[in-house]
């Protein structure tokens, strides 16, 4: 019944990342070389995403780990999965360059409640897969809304001056875009 | 900016975007910090955020970027804190006094065995700050040298000082190397998996008694369109299948399309991986997990939702035998 690339594979037996964090607070650099060979592909790959550009990419891709490296504890168990928490810190960080902001001050409070577990690779490739296929069938107004607010960084006025829709249609756009995806991934 | 005591459910997105303006942003972090059901929704839509982020195009960094950042943490060593103390067997005495006391406010026993040890520091520990601390104060007192020549002071310091720079210095660079072979293993790890399966692949393609089927579609050919076609090889005796397809059209959302396995033996089809085609039209299934020894007479392909199905559900989208 499962299949390697497309099937619902779930394979375990991988470190925790709990118990990985556990020994990077404890200054164990191999384990934090386990963690950049999980995580890195993702965090950059949003970042580059972002900024459009590999050095930038690069300069927040070590900003995240070092951020991890120094401060672990940033992370707690009950804020989900760590891969996705990298994931929506290396966004933010990166809008942030983007933007040319200060780190946002509460750039590493992201509590995120998400069912999949992106240390296991295949269950990321599926869930891949999945999000862009529902992404693709989305109304095109709601999936450029949601890239540009996502992706670019863009506030609701700035989307609304692009496409001239008024300021709530935008919000609804966006908001509307993630209930799909969160509907769909849930079947 | 709040309703009913509530951030909107628009401004809750665009506060999980960090992209309220900042005063704005502020009173919502404030409310977010004592209101569940607005943090709650938050954890949600970030978890959403987190499955949007994984549609842009994965890419590996250049493995520079992982040599500066892992230099870079060899360049920031941390404090290293004292590992989990392991219980160790130790038979604690108390001295007669102590123990009179003890025996009144605790029922703990005096002999400790390794089971119910608690560490010995904790054990010290906790009888340093729990139990008559100034009394200990007091003990400890006439032991201490009154008179201690100031240059052996510090040249004992100065010889713990080199001590432990040397002993830093070599665990650092042990933990170099450790951090290296891990990541070498990993990457042989992932290498030699991908072999094996590989090769589990040609076996089965090439294998002198594989099935070969070619899968047609069923549907009426339109003029001028090129109609789904698949490819299984499959090994009975090994439980192995591979199988590909091509000009498939895109399964509707919520749909997923599942390949079944018609046992010779007229039992019920047997599912046999769902998949979903790229942009052109292509899919594939590899090696799914089948149970040795069913001899096939055919694969076919059905759509069914996400998640797929126990039993195929008609119309059967592609068929061979």
């Amino acid at each position: 019944m499962n299949s390697r690339v497309e099937g619902p594979v779930i394979h375990g037996g991988t470190t925790q990342d709990g118990q990985l964090l556990d020994r990077v607070r404890r200054g164990d650099e191999q384990a934090m070389a386990v963690l950049y060979e999980r995580y890195s592909k993702i965090v950059y790959s949003v970042a580059l995403r972002v900024l459009r550009d590999s050095a930038s990419a690069e300069d927040v891709l070590q900003d995240v780990f070092l951020g991890v490296w120094r401060r672990p504890e940033s992370f707690i168990s009950a804020r989900g999965s760590l891969g996705g928490w990298l994931a929506v810190v290396a966004r933010n960080r990166s809008i942030d360059m983007l933007r040319r902001k200060r780190p946002s001050l509460q750039v590493e409070e992201v509590y995120l409640a998400s069912p999949f577990d992106l240390a296991d690779e295949a269950e990321r490739n599926i869930l891949m897969q999945r999000a862009r296929a529902v992404i693709m069938h989305l109304p095109l107004e709601q999936r450029k809304t949601l890239e540009m607010a996502y992706f670019d960084g863009l506030t609701h006025s700035e989307i609304a001056e692009i496409t001239g829709d008024p300021l709530g249609t935008v919000k609804t756009r966006i908001r509307n875009a993630l209930l799909s995806l969160r509907k769909e991934l849930e079947t | 900016m709040t309703i009913g005591n509530h951030i909107p459910e628009d401004d809750l997105v665009l506060f999980a975007l960090q992209l309220l303006p900042e005063d704005r942003m502020r009173q919502a972090t404030i409310h977010v910090e004592t209101c569940e059901t607005c943090r709650s929704e938050i954890a949600k839509l970030q978890g959403d955020l987190v499955a949007y982020s994984m549609t842009a195009d994965i890419v590996a960094p250049p493995p520079e970027a992982r040599e500066r950042v892992l230099r870079q943490v060899a360049k920031e060593p941390k404090p290293v804190l004292p590992p989990d103390p392991e219980p160790v067997p130790v038979a604690v005495v108390d001295p007669p006094e102590r123990t009179d006391r003890l025996r009144r406010s605790t029922d703990r026993p005096e002999r400790v065995d390794r089971t119910s040890a608690e560490p010995v520091f904790a054990t010290r520990q906790r009888r340093g700050f729990q139990v008559e601390a100034a009394e200990e104060d007091e003990r400890e007192k006439p032991r201490r040298p009154s008179r201690v020549p100031w240059v052996l002071a510090w040249t004992g310091w100065a010889v713990a000082a080199g001590c432990s720079f040397v002993a830093g210095l070599q665990f650092h660079q042990r933990q170099q190397i450790q951090s290296t072979i891990a990541a070498q293993q990993a990457k042989l790890d992932d290498v030699t998996k991908q072999s094996a399966h590989a090769q589990d692949i040609l076996a089965t393609l090439t294998a002198a008694n594989a099935m070969q089927v070619t899968l047609h579609s069923t549907a009426d050919v339109k003029p001028g369109t090129q109609t789904a076609t698949a490819m299984a090889a499959y090994l009975a005796d090994k439980g192995a299948l591979v199988f590909i397809a091509t000009h498939l059209d895109p399964a509707p959302i919520g749909k997923t399309y599942e390949l079944w396995l018609m046992p010779a033996d007229g039992r019920n089809p047997m599912p046999a991986g769902m998949f979903k085609p790229d942009a052109q039209g292509r899919a594939r299934v590899m090696m799914p997990q089948l149970p040795t020894g069913i001899d096939a007479k055919g694969f076919g392909v059905t759509m069914e939702n996400e998640g797929g199905a126990d039993v195929p559900t008609l119309p059967v989208l592609l068929a061979g035998t």
